[in-house]
């Protein structure tokens, strides 16, 4: 299919989803309306625009103020890299040593510049857009402490220093929630996501993401959902499927699952516990593929996720990466409303119902 | 005192069993009973690292066990090294130029890489992360290699690797050169569009596709 063609078919299809349905892909989105990554972090009237241009071209809403992978460990003192276009990264973790965590503890979150100036955004899109809902990100334990602290020395904390390093995550999780109330404090509570990539299946094993991660991810859903009054949800990219016995006791909302994970069997297994969210390939798919593509991933993903019990919701398997055209954002959209049509929780959509009858139909004729 | 069998099993399980501190000790032992330095590195650290690598498959081990691993490997290797015979280079050993492609610092995956593929004997050469991409081909070209791997975890450095290999066809040696590409956002599809040899998904595998493009047994 052409983008010509697409725009044509989008029109049989109308908006039917709320906001929260929504892919909210601020980077990608700027990159789509022709601005750097770094004037969007950069410039708050810059933000205001991506918001008001992907609700009036993309009828999507919703705002965010909250701790993205890298906030944290810059608030302490990381090195972090501001490329123009492109994602942060660390430069150079701050805790080298565990001698230096006791100086760094003494931080009052409720006053660090980096929450403060992240907070400070929040209050300006709200004040531009009164009407959309705010939500928090935040990182995981374990993915803060890998930004705090070089991962190969966490790594190697696992086995010769579990107290030190376990003082690190408890201290991550305070630190995170002391953002949260500062959030509540301001907007009155919301919903909050957990992205934790660094505790995946691959990186930490199952072992260790008992021994270190799930603890603090309980901790840190409590306060979490203490603070802002909802339950959070959690992404974790990468193989997960080894955690998803442990992951089933986390008193979450919603698990968004990686495209490295077959959706079919989270459904199974995930779907009685939690509203599930994925898993389109965010490269292979939304990056590099064609209209085409696009559609028929979002199509068999809503098969393999709609009959989830607690609700399924049609996402990327993770962040969608800068670069991706405006033909596959559309293609998104165009799949979700022509194949989640008439969606009913724990059922496939009648969109997925009806073409199947059609085609019996076209068969027999 | 201990047998030349008993002290390489000794290093083996060392290895494998992540003991970076007394490992130094039993390889003094060795040396000094008079073995073959380089008998203890390949049936002794290299053996113990060949199991932990086979626990990694049967997903018993992980990354963490993996590094720890390597860890007494090394501790085991600065004493056992120096006592090689001078003529007792890698020799036939395939070459291989490894590095975090431009624009990108996530080098764990490499790092693990490199570990498993000096493991299997290949003499690495290691640019480290954020590698310009004129630096994969000049290294490959000064030291002849047969292979060059690059990783990178972001997508907005990915299009960084179709460059190394449009430059490999540039300068007219792609076809003397195997390209292995890897890392979270690589897939087989993306590296057969870009017209690289080879992909993995792991540090293990990742040996297994080399041996295999670089025709080692």
């Amino acid at each position: 299919m052409t983008y010509e063609e697409l725009k044509k078919e989008m029109e049989k299809y109308p908006e039917t989803m709320s906001a929260g349905e929504r892919m909210q892909k601020y980077e990608a989105m700027a990159n789509i309306f022709g601005y750097t990554t770094a004037q969007w972090r950069n410039d708050v009237k810059v933000h205001i625009d991506v918001i008001k241009r992907r609700q009036e071209e993309f009828n999507i809403g919703g705002l965010a103020s909250g701790l993205r992978l890298r906030t944290m460990a810059q608030a302490v003192g990381s090195e972090i890299y501001f490329p123009e276009v492109g994602i942060d990264r660390v430069i150079k973790p701050v805790l080298t040593d565990y001698s230096m965590l006791p100086e760094l503890m003494k931080d009052n979150p409720k006053k660090n510049p980096v929450f403060l100036a992240v907070l400070q955004r929040g209050i300006d899109l709200k004040m531009a857009f009164p009407e959309m809902g705010i939500a928090m990100p935040v990182a995981g334990p374990f993915t803060n402490a890998s930004l705090i602290r070089p991962v190969e020395m966490i790594l190697r904390d696992t086995v010769r220093n579990p107290e030190k390093l376990n003082d690190l995550l408890k201290w991550t999780v305070d630190y995170t929630i002391a953002y949260a109330e500062m959030f509540a404090d301001e907007f009155g509570g919301g919903g909050c996501t957990i992205c934790d990539p660094i505790s995946c299946a691959d990186i930490l094993g199952k072992r260790n993401y008992r021994k270190f991660s799930h603890p603090w991810l309980e901790y840190l859903v409590e306060g979490l959902t203490q603070t802002l009054g909802k339950k959070p949800g959690i992404h974790i990219c990468g193989k997960t499927s080894p955690l998803w016995d442990d992951m089933l006791k986390l008193k979450v909302s919603s698990f968004s699952v990686d495209n490295m994970e077959n959706l079919a069997d989270a459904r199974d297994k995930m779907g009685p516990v939690f509203g599930l969210v994925g898993n389109v390939a965010p490269v292979d798919v939304m990056l590099n593929g064609t209209i085409d593509d696009v559609i028929e991933t979002c199509k068999q993903c809503i098969i393999n996720g709609s009959e989830a019990e607690n609700g399924y919701t049609l996402g990327t398997g993770c962040q969608v990466p800068i670069g991706t055209s405006r033909e596959n954002f559309d293609a998104f959209i165009f799949a979700a409303r022509k194949y989640g049509r008439g969606a009913r929780k724990g059922m496939l959509p009648l969109g997925i119902v009806e073409e199947a009858a059609n085609e019996v139909v076209m068969n027999k004729a | 005192m201990a047998t030349k069998e008993e002290l390489l099993q000794k290093m083996s399980d060392m290895v494998f069993e992540m003991e970076d501190e007394e490992i130094a000790d039993v390889c003094e032992e060795y040396i000094e009973a008079g073995y073959d330095a380089l008998d203890g590195i390949l049936h002794g650290l290299v053996d113990g690292m060949n199991r932990a690598s086979e626990m990694y498959d049967q997903e018993e081990y992980f990354v963490t066990d993996l590094l720890l691993c390597s860890d007494a490997m090394y501790a085991g290797l600065d004493v056992l090294r120096p006592h090689l015979p001078e003529d007792a280079s890698v020799g036939e050993a395939k070459k291989a130029v490894i590095g975090v492609v431009e624009g990108d610092t996530h080098d764990i995956g490499k790092n693990l890489v490199k570990i498993m593929m000096e493991t299997a004997g290949f003499e690495m050469f290691d640019l480290g992360r954020d590698v310009p991409l004129d630096s994969f081909v000049e290294k490959a070209k000064e030291v002849d290699a047969d292979l060059i791997m690059m990783s990178t975890l972001m997508t907005t450095t990915m299009p960084g690797m179709k460059e190394v290999i449009n430059k490999l066809k540039e300068q007219g040696i792609r076809d003397s050169i195997k390209v292995m590409v890897g890392g979270s956002p690589i897939s087989q599809k993306y590296a057969d569009d870009i017209g690289a040899d080879g992909y993995s998904r792991n540090a293990v595998e990742a040996v297994e596709v080399a041996k295999r493009l670089c025709g080692v047994e």
